[in-house]
């Protein structure tokens, strides 16, 4: 249902009045629809609020004595748990110690060890040094001396061949030479079918002296 | 109700500040004392030592094991001295040449350390330029055999050229070539390494020291060094085929 037109309200002085007239009119007879209004409750009395402060702070102090006294309990134990570990870790440290000065001797004792091994490796390597390069000095020696005795056993060989060679010259040379004085002998001695009988013998011995001692200075100088 | 949340508060605050009130104890603050010695200073000499040079002669053992492996081989014949070089390949045996064995009357080795060895037995080959001779004491140094020698591959020369000292001489390989047209069988490795008169016989070292090849001439044309290499040395000294040293003036 649609609401009615709004119509302004009246205006002037005497719809004034009006107004004022009704709301004395409201004012002094109420509307039976309206509630009626109740007496307010009475107040408590006094002393009843005293006593729930009291409980409440009794049950506050209550609670905070508990929690201090647990957390007190807890603390102890939490100490005595710190102090034993505190403990603990000290004789592992004592131990530790023991150890850490332990290993350190024993590596100053290696240090020196070493220090010395080392000493000892560099004089030696200088020793072997010296001693490399004498062998090596030796060594080129030996070698040059081992050249030298090869070519000398050469020229040994060398000159046994040569001997050899002109031993042969000499041998035939000495025939030749024979030859030559029996051939003399016979034709001094006036023997002179002798001295043609051999004369061809001696006179091939000689060419063959004379072929080998040319062969020879031809071969040795 | 509003006194009953009040009061609930109140408690709940009470509690907290019950447990916030007293302070657990401080672990005990006392350092531990170490009473660590002082450790002694390590020396200058340690240092020293550790950069310990590697001795020379370690350093050229292989050239100490080429000098010591590679003997003189002297061959005393009618027609006089010839020399030539060889190696051990046992402790009384050597590998030469064929040519510098040929017409031997005499055979005479030298060691690097002065020693003459006579030899009591010599062959020859019949098909390659190898001798071999077995002499009358025992020889410094015996070779071991190495691989099969590539192009490229960086190989000493050792032998006695001229007969003189004994020298080491580098070279690399080029090339193998068919060694029939040379006298040889199987193939022939060329070398840059000098080659001279006395070098005949003389072993080819890798650069491990083994033996890669045996030296027995060099190319007119180009002066390359001519050398059997091991595996034809292998199987000419494992299948035989050797003959007396040929008499003076007959090869």
């Amino acid at each position: 249902m649609a609401d009615p037109p709004w119509t302004p309200p009246p205006s002037g002085p005497r719809a004034l009045a009006e107004r004022l007239a009704a709301a004395e009119h409201d004012s002094a007879a109420p509307d039976a629809a309206t509630p009626r209004q109740q007496p307010p409750p009475p107040a408590p009395p006094r002393g009843r609020g005293w006593l729930l402060v009291a409980v409440i702070v009794a049950l506050v102090a209550t609670v905070v004595g508990a929690g201090s006294a647990y957390v007190a309990w807890d603390n102890r134990n939490r100490a005595g748990d710190w102090e034993e570990r505190a403990f603990r870790l000290e004789r592992n440290t004592e131990q530790l110690n023991g150890l850490l000065v332990e290993r350190s001797t024993q590596l100053n004792e290696r240090t020196r060890e070493l220090n010395k091994l080392a000493a000892t490796v560099t004089r030696q390597q200088n020793a072997l040094t010296r001693s490399e390069s004498d062998v090596e000095s030796l060594s080129d020696r030996q070698r040059e001396l081992a050249a030298e005795k090869a070519r000398v056993e050469d020229s040994r060989a060398a000159l046994a061949i040569q001997s050899g060679a002109l031993e042969a010259v000499a041998g035939e040379l000495v025939d030749c030479n024979a030859g030559l004085f029996q051939l003399f002998g016979f034709l001094v001695n006036g023997d002179r079918a002798s001295a043609d009988a051999i004369v061809d013998d001696v006179s091939l011995d000689c060419q063959r002296a004379e072929s080998s001692l040319g062969e020879y200075r031809t071969r040795y100088g | 109700m509003r006194r009953l949340a009040a009061l609930l508060t109140l408690v709940a605050v009470a509690g907290l500040l019950s447990g916030c009130g007293v302070r657990a104890s401080e672990p005990p603050e006392e350092e531990p004392t170490f009473a660590v010695p002082k450790l002694e200073p390590v020396a200058g000499d340690v240092p020293e030592a550790v950069r310990v040079e590697i001795p020379r002669l370690a350093k050229d053992s292989a050239e100490r094991r080429a000098r010591k492996l590679t003997v003189r081989v002297r061959n005393v014949s009618c027609l006089g001295i010839g020399v030539g070089s060889g190696f051990a390949i046992a402790e009384d045996v050597l590998v030469t040449n064929r040519h510098v064995l040929a017409g031997a009357e005499t055979v005479e080795v030298s060691t690097w350390d002065g020693r003459t060895l006579p030899a009591t037995a010599a062959e020859v080959g019949v098909l390659g330029d190898l001798g071999v001779a077995r002499v009358d004491g025992t020889l410094p140094q015996v070779g071991a055999y190495g691989a099969q020698p590539r192009p490229g591959d960086e190989v000493t020369v050792v032998g006695y050229p001229g007969g003189e000292e004994l020298t080491l001489s580098p070279g690399t390989v080029v090339d193998l070539v068919d060694g029939k047209p040379l006298g040889i069988p199987g193939r022939v490795m060329r070398l840059t390494s000098r080659v001279v008169p006395g070098n005949s016989g003389g072993p080819v070292l890798d650069r491990r020291g083994k033996i890669a090849g045996v030296v027995y001439a060099y190319q007119l044309g180009t002066g390359l060094g001519l050398a059997i290499p091991v595996d034809t040395l292998r199987t000419l000294t494992r299948e035989g085929g050797y003959e007396p040293v040929p008499p003076c003036g007959s090869d």
